[in-house]
């Protein structure tokens, strides 16, 4: 009776860990398809195996030993065997999603930064051009300052010049 | 009793199927582990999927065989006894189907390079 009720138990836990398993198929099947993955699915694929071949002689033994408690230890062993394929699977599914997440969090934070980086460089060269104005008119302005001193240094000579012969 | 002897036959064909298999995945590991028989596996995604949904078939209607079972061990009925009986029996045969369905999916992977 004690085994049944474990048996019981475990069923329902084997029925909780499918449900997580059919409600995640698709990010499952997008696990499986990974190439990273190969070892670790070779290793549920061989659990799986091991426990199927268990469960069937569980039920050679239910058929040909009705009622006994052989069946209830066999079925136990395949059962656990079946929910540590499934805890291998779960957990690396949810790595997998954890890591898609991730990626995905890094993907958004770099376009994110890519956006202010190019706002950043549009408003340096804006300023750049602006400065650029200046420089021509202010360098022109000091040209023709330049100019004039120059022509008014040349008059004065002449001035001077006119001065010391009208004398 | 005619679903007792179609379990029993099932069980000794999977018992038989995947010892076979097991034997060979691990007889052959390396090339099924290895990068090429993935690139194998991966063109016949539609073929894996296959397998899964029977693979999740045969399981779902396992627990709903073993409910069954569970319910005739508290109240006694032969309807629950010939819905277990029913249902390990189709377990069992979707069980073998996916077995079977496996064996190409497992030769396509054996191209695969050894890997040293």
């Amino acid at each position: 009776m004690y085994l049944e009720l474990v048996l019981s138990y475990t069923i329902v836990l084997f029925a909780m860990v499918l449900a997580v398993g059919v409600i995640n198929i698709y990010y499952f099947l997008d696990f499986v398809l990974q190439k990273e993955n190969r070892k670790k699915l070779y290793q549920v694929w061989l659990l799986g195996l091991f426990a199927l071949s268990v469960h069937s002689v569980g039920h050679i033994v239910e058929v040909m030993l009705e009622g006994s408690i052989i069946y209830s230890v066999l079925e136990l062993t395949s059962l656990s065997m079946v929910l540590a394929a499934m805890a291998i699977l779960v957990k690396n599914t949810l790595t997998f999603y954890t890591f898609i997440e991730i990626k995905k969090q890094l993907e958004m934070a770099v376009e994110r930064r890519t956006k202010d980086l190019m706002t950043s460089n549009k408003e340096l060269g804006q300023k750049v051009e602006e400065l650029e104005k200046w420089q021509r008119l202010t360098v022109g302005r000091e040209i023709k300052m330049k100019e004039l001193k120059d022509e008014i240094k040349e008059l004065k000579e002449k001035l001077e010049k006119y001065e010391s012969q009208t004398r | 009793m005619i679903f007792g002897a179609i379990l029993a036959a099932t069980s000794v064909v999977t018992l038989f199927l995947s010892l076979a298999l097991l034997v060979l995945s691990i007889w052959k590991r390396e090339k099924l582990t290895s990068e090429t028989a993935w690139d194998m596996l991966m063109e016949r995604t539609s073929h894996l999927k296959l397998v899964f949904i029977l693979m999740f078939f045969s399981l779902i209607i396992y627990l709903i065989a073993e409910s069954a079972e569970l319910l005739n061990i508290e109240s006694p009925s032969a309807v629950l006894l010939e819905v277990h009986e029913v249902g390990e029996s189709i377990h069992m045969i979707i069980g073998v189907a996916a077995l079977l369905a496996v064996i190409p999916l497992l030769l396509i992977m054996q191209g695969g390079e050894d890997v040293s």
